[in-house]
């Protein structure tokens, strides 16, 4: 049912639905950017982190990989994968008029031109590459964390992340003080 | 990389996926005790209930032409009964199984199936920023069939990877149901903006340039695809979009 392929186990962890919520729900928002990746839709990105929770939970006692955070966010990867498959996500998807109204409400950040720039390379980019930045960049996961969820040795995820941030030099260069 | 470099990928990276609406894990299946055996009996149940739940829709189908609208059934956390559409605030009222305004008619057209329509895309006059095409579908199978409700929507690029698009459906024209004799159509007509909004490049394209619309019918889950020949869609792919009227749609 779910892939894993790699990474040492970490033994099976008795988790009871209290402790396992409480580890799970941290994640849920990385999973969900993580899932958006590859649906680039919220809705189907938010079933995609939920149905990696219920996977999650069905099979705690298959717990390994270097982190429970990496276990979790390969699943919701899968997950993702799984629904782009069905292809279902492309039936209607409504979004609530409030939401729009909360996007209109202004961008927290300031001196943004460039940073939007950069915005849209990445979603140019494959969704592989930017989960990989996500994960490196955003996240904060070490390597051999992120390996695992990309199902990957460590040297690939640094080819990987090499080739993506070769796309982006152009503009991050401008950051140069 | 230097410090300030790194804070712009960041800050760029969380800009990518807009905030999630709910992620809140509701029930988890089971306690962890008698842990094998009541997997065994919840992994029963929802396929009972999912069986259950898709015997009734379609009994309820077969009720009444106007049927719920087409929404995504994914599997949610399995304690929930039926895979119900999911309650959206701005949803316009739709009516999910009801008779048709028509009352009891003898005996309603079979529903438009995706292989019995053409779909077309005409743009339709702009201004500022906003832009207009109508989008109709035409019925050419050799018989008559219906349409109720709104059309799904997927914007993808030229090589048909799925851009962001967030199709927003307006009250008003409210669903009807429209009677397609072979050669009819039904439209509406679809409105987005080429300014960017908050998340969104100021200075280049705010979004990328979409190279078809994927098109469900209502109700249908397979998409019919049409080549999109007009700009970019800002405010990450907002499309609003009317329920389908008779006709094909205004001349500009």
């Amino acid at each position: 049912m779910m892939a894993i392929s790699n990474g040492s186990a970490t033994g099976d962890m008795p988790l009871d639905d209290v402790q396992f919520g409480n580890l799970i729900q941290p994640l849920m928002e990385r999973a969900y950017q993580v899932a958006y990746q590859v649906l680039a839709d919220r809705e189907a990105a938010q079933d995609a982190a939920q149905e990696a929770a219920i996977a999650a939970w069905r099979h705690r006692g298959q717990l390994r990989g270097p982190s429970f955070t990496s276990w979790f966010l390969k699943i919701a990867i899968n997950k993702a994968r799984a629904i782009r498959r069905r292809r279902w996500f492309t039936v209607i998807r409504s979004t609530s008029l409030a939401e729009a109204g909360r996007q209109a409400a202004g961008d927290p950040l300031d001196g943004v031109a460039d940073r939007l720039d950069l915005v849209v390379v990445l979603r140019r980019m494959p969704a592989a590459d930017r989960i990989t930045l996500l994960l490196l960049h955003a996240m904060d996961m070490p390597y051999a964390e992120a390996a695992h969820v990309l199902g990957l040795s460590e040297r690939g995820v640094r080819s990987r992340e090499r080739r993506a941030l070769l796309r982006i030099r152009p503009l991050l260069e401008d950051a140069q003080p | 990389m230097n410090d300030l470099a790194r804070k712009r990928l960041r800050a760029a990276l969380e800009a990518l996926t807009p905030p999630a609406e709910e992620l809140i894990i509701r029930e988890l299946p089971d306690s962890t005790r008698r842990r094998r055996l009541t997997e065994a009996i919840a992994i029963a149940a929802a396929c009972t209930l999912a069986v259950a739940a898709v015997g009734s829709m379609l009994w309820m189908r077969s009720l009444s032409p106007a049927s719920a609208p087409a929404t995504q059934v994914t599997p949610r956390l399995p304690a929930q009964e039926t895979p119900v559409p999911r309650p959206s605030p701005s949803r316009p009222p739709v009516p999910g199984v009801v008779p048709s305004p028509a009352g009891r008619s003898p005996a309603p057209a079979p529903r438009c199936h995706t292989g019995d329509l053409s779909a077309t895309l005409r743009p339709l006059n702009s201004a500022a920023g906003q832009r207009y095409a109508a989008l109709s579908l035409a019925n050419r199978s050799g018989h008559t069939c219906r349409v109720y409700g709104y059309v799904g929507m997927l914007l993808l690029d030229a090589s048909s990877t799925p851009l962001p698009t967030d199709v927003v459906r307006n009250a008003n024209p409210g669903p009807a149901v429209v009677s397609l004799s072979p050669g009819q159509s039904a439209f509406t007509v679809l409105h987005w903006t080429v300014v960017a909004g908050p998340g969104e490049s100021q200075t280049a394209q705010c979004e990328p340039q979409p190279a078809y619309l994927e098109i469900t019918p209502p109700d249908e889950t397979t998409q019919l695809m049409v080549d999109w020949n007009m700009q970019f869609v800002c405010l990450h792919g907002r499309i609003d979009v009317g329920a389908l009227s008779p006709g094909t749609g205004p001349d500009f």
